[in-house]
Protein backbone atom coordinates (compact mmCIF):
# COMPACT_ATOMS: atom_id res chain seq x y z
CA UNK A 1 0.00 0.00 0.00
CA UNK A 2 1.38 3.54 -1.11
CA UNK A 3 2.08 5.90 1.50
CA UNK A 4 -0.16 9.34 1.00
CA UNK A 5 1.37 12.26 -0.62
CA UNK A 6 1.57 15.59 0.17
CA UNK A 7 1.32 18.53 -1.87
CA UNK A 8 1.84 21.91 -1.35
CA UNK A 9 0.45 25.38 -2.53
CA UNK A 10 3.14 27.42 -4.42
CA UNK A 11 3.54 29.91 -2.02
CA UNK A 12 3.26 27.63 1.20
CA UNK A 13 6.57 25.75 -0.63
CA UNK A 14 8.03 28.75 -1.18
CA UNK A 15 7.60 29.81 2.77
CA UNK A 16 8.69 26.34 3.67
CA UNK A 17 12.23 27.04 1.65
CA UNK A 18 12.57 30.16 2.71
CA UNK A 19 12.37 28.97 6.21
CA UNK A 20 14.57 26.11 5.72
CA UNK A 21 17.29 28.55 3.71
CA UNK A 22 16.93 30.88 6.96
CA UNK A 23 17.09 27.89 9.46
CA UNK A 24 17.49 29.22 13.07
CA UNK A 25 16.50 32.75 12.30
CA UNK A 26 13.15 31.96 10.56
CA UNK A 27 11.11 34.58 12.43
CA UNK A 28 8.12 36.45 10.46
CA UNK A 29 10.30 39.84 9.16
CA UNK A 30 13.12 37.38 7.76
CA UNK A 31 10.76 35.26 6.14
CA UNK A 32 8.85 37.91 4.58
CA UNK A 33 12.25 39.22 3.52
CA UNK A 34 13.59 36.33 1.91
CA UNK A 35 10.40 35.80 0.05
CA UNK A 36 10.06 38.87 -1.04
CA UNK A 37 13.95 38.78 -2.46
CA UNK A 38 13.31 35.41 -4.20
CA UNK A 39 9.58 36.06 -6.12
CA UNK A 40 11.31 39.71 -6.71
CA UNK A 41 8.05 41.63 -5.75
CA UNK A 42 6.14 42.94 -2.79
CA UNK A 43 5.02 40.53 -0.14
CA UNK A 44 3.11 41.72 2.75
CA UNK A 45 3.23 40.31 6.32
CA UNK A 46 -0.30 39.00 6.24
CA UNK A 47 0.00 36.99 3.47
CA UNK A 48 3.11 35.46 4.99
CA UNK A 49 1.39 34.64 8.30
CA UNK A 50 -1.68 33.11 7.13
CA UNK A 51 0.42 30.91 5.32
CA UNK A 52 2.31 30.40 8.64
CA UNK A 53 -0.58 29.55 10.57
CA UNK A 54 -1.98 26.96 7.36
CA UNK A 55 1.32 25.19 7.31
CA UNK A 56 1.44 24.75 11.21
CA UNK A 57 -2.23 23.98 11.10
CA UNK A 58 -1.11 21.04 8.56
CA UNK A 59 1.90 19.78 10.78
CA UNK A 60 4.26 21.44 8.26
CA UNK A 61 6.02 23.35 11.28
CA UNK A 62 6.52 24.11 14.82
CA UNK A 63 6.44 27.47 16.43
CA UNK A 64 7.98 28.88 19.79
CA UNK A 65 8.08 32.47 21.12
CA UNK A 66 12.04 33.66 21.51
CA UNK A 67 13.26 37.12 22.64
CA UNK A 68 11.33 40.50 22.64
CA UNK A 69 13.83 43.77 21.37
CA UNK A 70 13.55 47.72 21.53
CA UNK A 71 12.95 47.66 17.94
CA UNK A 72 9.91 45.13 18.55
CA UNK A 73 8.53 47.99 21.23
CA UNK A 74 9.64 44.85 23.23
CA UNK A 75 7.23 42.39 21.55
CA UNK A 76 8.65 38.97 21.42
CA UNK A 77 9.57 37.08 18.01
CA UNK A 78 8.06 34.05 16.97
CA UNK A 79 10.45 31.47 14.82
CA UNK A 80 9.65 28.38 12.92
CA UNK A 81 10.89 25.63 11.82
CA UNK A 82 9.64 22.74 8.96
CA UNK A 83 9.25 19.37 10.71
CA UNK A 84 9.77 15.85 9.11
CA UNK A 85 6.30 15.96 7.46
CA UNK A 86 6.61 19.67 6.42
CA UNK A 87 10.01 18.20 4.76
CA UNK A 88 8.15 15.28 3.36
CA UNK A 89 5.78 17.33 1.15
CA UNK A 90 8.17 19.52 -0.19
CA UNK A 91 9.84 16.54 -1.27
CA UNK A 92 6.68 14.60 -2.91
CA UNK A 93 5.67 18.23 -4.34
CA UNK A 94 9.21 18.48 -5.63
CA UNK A 95 9.47 15.10 -7.35
CA UNK A 96 5.77 15.46 -8.63
CA UNK A 97 7.30 18.42 -10.39
CA UNK A 98 10.32 16.88 -11.53
CA UNK A 99 8.36 14.19 -12.85
CA UNK A 100 5.98 16.60 -15.09
CA UNK A 101 8.66 18.93 -15.98
CA UNK A 102 10.94 15.68 -17.42
CA UNK A 103 11.64 16.00 -21.14
CA UNK A 104 10.32 19.49 -20.99
CA UNK A 105 11.91 22.26 -22.68
CA UNK A 106 10.96 25.47 -20.92
CA UNK A 107 12.26 28.47 -22.88
CA UNK B 1 -11.74 59.05 32.48
CA UNK B 2 -12.93 56.02 34.43
CA UNK B 3 -13.62 52.86 31.91
CA UNK B 4 -16.20 50.42 32.90
CA UNK B 5 -14.43 47.36 32.04
CA UNK B 6 -15.45 43.62 33.33
CA UNK B 7 -12.47 41.92 32.64
CA UNK B 8 -10.29 42.96 35.50
CA UNK B 9 -7.14 42.17 33.50
CA UNK B 10 -7.67 44.47 30.82
CA UNK B 11 -8.81 47.25 32.75
CA UNK B 12 -5.69 47.01 35.29
CA UNK B 13 -3.65 47.20 31.91
CA UNK B 14 -5.60 50.22 30.72
CA UNK B 15 -5.28 52.19 33.80
CA UNK B 16 -1.54 51.32 33.79
CA UNK B 17 -0.79 52.08 30.65
CA UNK B 18 -2.71 55.49 30.79
CA UNK B 19 -0.77 56.04 34.35
CA UNK B 20 2.80 55.72 32.36
CA UNK B 21 1.40 57.75 29.42
CA UNK B 22 4.03 60.17 28.48
CA UNK B 23 3.07 62.20 25.91
CA UNK B 24 -0.28 63.93 25.90
CA UNK B 25 -2.60 64.04 23.00
CA UNK B 26 -1.85 60.75 21.96
CA UNK B 27 -4.89 59.43 20.16
CA UNK B 28 -6.43 56.38 22.31
CA UNK B 29 -9.08 53.85 20.63
CA UNK B 30 -12.53 54.55 21.42
CA UNK B 31 -14.07 53.06 24.68
CA UNK B 32 -16.58 51.16 23.19
CA UNK B 33 -17.90 47.87 24.25
CA UNK B 34 -17.73 46.51 20.38
CA UNK B 35 -13.85 48.23 20.08
CA UNK B 36 -12.95 46.25 23.70
CA UNK B 37 -14.66 43.12 22.47
CA UNK B 38 -12.24 42.94 19.40
CA UNK B 39 -9.01 44.45 20.70
CA UNK B 40 -8.94 42.73 23.62
CA UNK B 41 -5.99 42.41 25.72
CA UNK B 42 -3.73 44.12 23.32
CA UNK B 43 -4.65 47.54 23.78
CA UNK B 44 -1.78 47.49 26.22
CA UNK B 45 0.62 46.53 23.55
CA UNK B 46 -0.62 48.79 21.14
CA UNK B 47 -1.01 51.71 23.16
CA UNK B 48 1.32 51.56 26.08
CA UNK B 49 3.72 54.79 25.99
CA UNK B 50 6.26 52.57 27.71
CA UNK B 51 6.58 50.39 25.13
CA UNK B 52 7.20 53.60 22.76
CA UNK B 53 9.49 54.61 24.89
CA UNK B 54 11.78 51.33 24.35
CA UNK B 55 12.16 52.01 20.59
CA UNK B 56 15.75 53.09 19.74
CA UNK B 57 14.97 56.36 17.67
CA UNK B 58 11.73 56.08 15.72
CA UNK B 59 8.61 53.91 16.09
CA UNK B 60 5.62 53.07 13.82
CA UNK B 61 2.36 55.02 13.17
CA UNK B 62 -0.14 54.77 15.95
CA UNK B 63 -3.44 54.40 13.12
CA UNK B 64 -1.39 51.50 11.42
CA UNK B 65 -1.16 49.38 14.58
CA UNK B 66 -4.34 50.24 15.78
CA UNK B 67 -5.99 48.65 12.11
CA UNK B 68 -3.75 45.29 12.81
CA UNK B 69 -4.93 45.15 15.89
CA UNK B 70 -8.50 45.68 14.90
CA UNK B 71 -8.54 42.73 11.95
CA UNK B 72 -6.64 40.07 13.96
CA UNK B 73 -8.00 38.14 16.14
CA UNK B 74 -5.46 35.83 17.42
CA UNK B 75 -3.70 38.15 20.76
CA UNK B 76 -0.29 35.70 20.05
CA UNK B 77 -0.47 36.83 16.28
CA UNK B 78 -1.27 40.66 16.80
CA UNK B 79 1.71 40.57 19.37
CA UNK B 80 4.20 38.99 16.96
CA UNK B 81 2.81 40.69 13.64
CA UNK B 82 3.53 44.25 15.39
CA UNK B 83 6.59 43.09 16.54
CA UNK B 84 7.76 42.13 12.88
CA UNK B 85 6.72 45.04 11.40
CA UNK B 86 7.70 47.85 14.06
CA UNK B 87 11.33 45.94 13.59
CA UNK B 88 11.36 46.06 9.58
CA UNK B 89 9.94 49.50 10.17
CA UNK B 90 13.10 51.06 12.54
CA UNK B 91 15.11 49.34 9.96
CA UNK B 92 13.86 51.62 7.25
CA UNK B 93 13.67 54.19 9.02
CA UNK B 94 17.10 53.89 9.94
CA UNK B 95 18.48 53.48 6.15
CA UNK B 96 15.89 55.64 4.13
CA UNK B 97 14.12 58.05 6.44
CA UNK B 98 10.89 58.06 8.65
CA UNK B 99 8.68 59.40 5.67
CA UNK B 100 9.52 56.36 3.47
CA UNK B 101 9.40 53.77 7.02
CA UNK B 102 5.86 55.40 7.24
CA UNK B 103 4.26 54.91 3.51
CA UNK B 104 5.71 51.49 3.31
CA UNK B 105 4.04 50.54 6.55
CA UNK B 106 0.56 51.48 5.49
CA UNK B 107 1.69 49.52 2.41
CA UNK B 108 1.48 46.37 4.62
CA UNK B 109 -1.52 47.42 6.24
CA UNK B 110 -3.48 47.72 2.83
CA UNK B 111 -1.85 44.27 1.38
CA UNK B 112 -2.34 42.37 4.63
CA UNK B 113 -5.83 43.35 5.18
CA UNK B 114 -7.52 41.21 2.78
CA UNK B 115 -5.71 37.88 3.69
CA UNK B 116 -5.87 38.33 7.37
CA UNK B 117 -9.47 39.53 7.37
CA UNK B 118 -10.67 36.84 4.50
CA UNK B 119 -8.64 34.33 7.49
CA UNK B 120 -10.18 35.61 10.48
CA UNK B 121 -13.81 35.70 8.67
CA UNK B 122 -13.80 31.84 7.82
CA UNK B 123 -13.59 31.32 11.74
CA UNK B 124 -16.05 34.73 13.12
CA UNK B 125 -18.11 35.82 10.81
CA UNK B 126 -20.68 33.58 12.19
CA UNK B 127 -19.83 34.01 16.22
CA UNK B 128 -19.60 37.77 14.79
CA UNK B 129 -22.55 37.79 12.83
CA UNK B 130 -24.53 36.43 16.01
CA UNK B 131 -23.05 38.77 18.37
CA UNK B 132 -24.37 42.18 16.43
CA UNK B 133 -28.17 40.49 15.97
CA UNK B 134 -28.15 39.97 19.55
CA UNK B 135 -27.08 43.32 20.13
CA UNK B 136 -29.56 44.81 17.74
CA UNK B 137 -32.56 42.82 18.90
CA UNK B 138 -31.20 43.67 22.56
Amino acid sequence: MTKQKDYLGQFEEIVLLAILRLGSNSYGTKIRQTVEEALEKSVSIGAVYTTLDRLEQKGYLTSWQGEASPQRGGRAKRYFEVSGAGEKALKDTNFARHRLSKGLVLA
Amino acid sequence: MGIELSDEGLKSSLQREQRLRPRPGVPDLEKTEAHRSIVGKDVEAVLNENARANYPKSYPPVAGEKLFVLILSREERRTNILGDLAEEYCELAEKFGERFATLWYYKQVAASVLPLIRKAARWSLLLWAGELIRKLTH
